[in-house]
């Protein structure tokens, strides 16, 4: 197909011929724009002020080592609670094994002596 | 090598071993050598192996609370470097050689070890022997020996614990009544 073809050189002038809007054409998409434009305006959020970027860094800035340091206070305190949990507990089981061989030694001694005393009676 | 290229320290470790050596065994002055009684362990019915040494006497008395069972239990301990005991139990006679306990024997008849109470039963094979090893006046040690059929028990008690101390827990904790005379349980 060239450009030298009458019938498509028509049919193409035909296209792309100068066309006018219709009335009210302008006036209706300057409409539609100023009504998009204040559509936008309201949905959008807000930038924040630079003073209000400030307070709240300020705010950070202020609780992000009381947080830290309530943190660290609990994790001693919990780490200090079992450690000391943990010695309770071992010295518990050294009392008991203080006390097992006390009554063992108690109980060898008392048969011992009773026999020194008493030869006749049993051990 | 000249001598004073070696660290101070090092310089100095010949006279802290000749100092520590009598520090140690003075340390261990009480103590017995306990025989291997692995096999015993694996043959008893019913064994009890407690070796309580200082640092384990020291936190049984930790954490206790206030009371006259509590004070008398930190009053007996608080002069022990320890207390060792090997007690078995067979189901059946003789289960036990003779040398563990002539080798335990053997040990309290050196310096420092006197014989105490001595009971031989031919007719029932029971033989008991109490050794308190004696530092001056003050005694440092005590050896229990109960040799019965069926039965072996050792005991060691290490530190300044008197017979009395011991009696004073009697009730307490599950030690029975001894039939002890107060004398005996002056160090």
């Amino acid at each position: 197909m060239t450009l030298r073809d009458p019938e498509f050189e028509r049919q193409l002038r035909r296209a792309l011929r100068p066309v006018d809007p219709p009335q009210g054409f302008a006036d209706r998409v300057m409409a539609a724009i100023a009504r998009g434009a204040s559509a936008r305006s309201t949905d959008a959020p807000a930038r924040p002020s630079d003073a209000a970027i400030r307070h709240a860094w300020r705010w950070r800035a202020a609780w992000l080592p009381t947080a830290a340091s309530v943190v660290l206070a609990v994790s001693a305190a919990a780490g200090w609670a079992w450690h000391r949990q943990m010695q309770v507990h071992q010295a518990q089981t050294a009392r008991e094994q203080v006390y097992r061989a006390l009554r063992i030694s108690s109980e060898t001694l008392n048969a011992a002596l009773a026999v020194a005393v008493d030869p006749t009676q049993p051990g | 090598m000249r001598a004073s290229s070696f660290p101070y320290c090092i310089r100095l470790l010949p006279i802290v071993l000749l100092l520590a050596t009598p520090a140690a065994a003075w340390a261990d002055a009480g103590r017995i050598q306990f025989p291997n009684f692995d096999g015993l362990a694996a043959k008893a019915t019913n064994s009890v192996t407690l070796s309580l040494d200082p640092s384990m006497l020291k936190l049984a008395t930790q954490y206790m609370g206030d009371g006259a069972n509590n004070a008398s239990l930190q009053a007996a301990v608080s002069g022990l470097k320890g207390i060792y005991v090997r007690s078995f139990q067979f189901g059946a006679d003789h289960a036990y050689p003779h040398s563990d306990v002539d080798e335990v024997l053997r040990q309290l008849e050196g310096p420092g070890w006197n014989k105490l109470v001595s009971v031989h039963n031919s007719q029932r094979h029971q033989d008991v022997d109490i050794y308190l090893y004696q530092q001056g006046k003050r005694v440092e040690g005590l050896v229990i020996v109960a040799a019965q059929p069926r039965e072996l028990t050792v005991v060691n008690i290490v530190g300044s614990m008197s017979l009395a101390q011991l009696s004073q827990l009697e009730g307490k904790f599950g030690v029975p009544s001894l039939p002890l005379p107060q004398s005996l349980g002056t160090p």
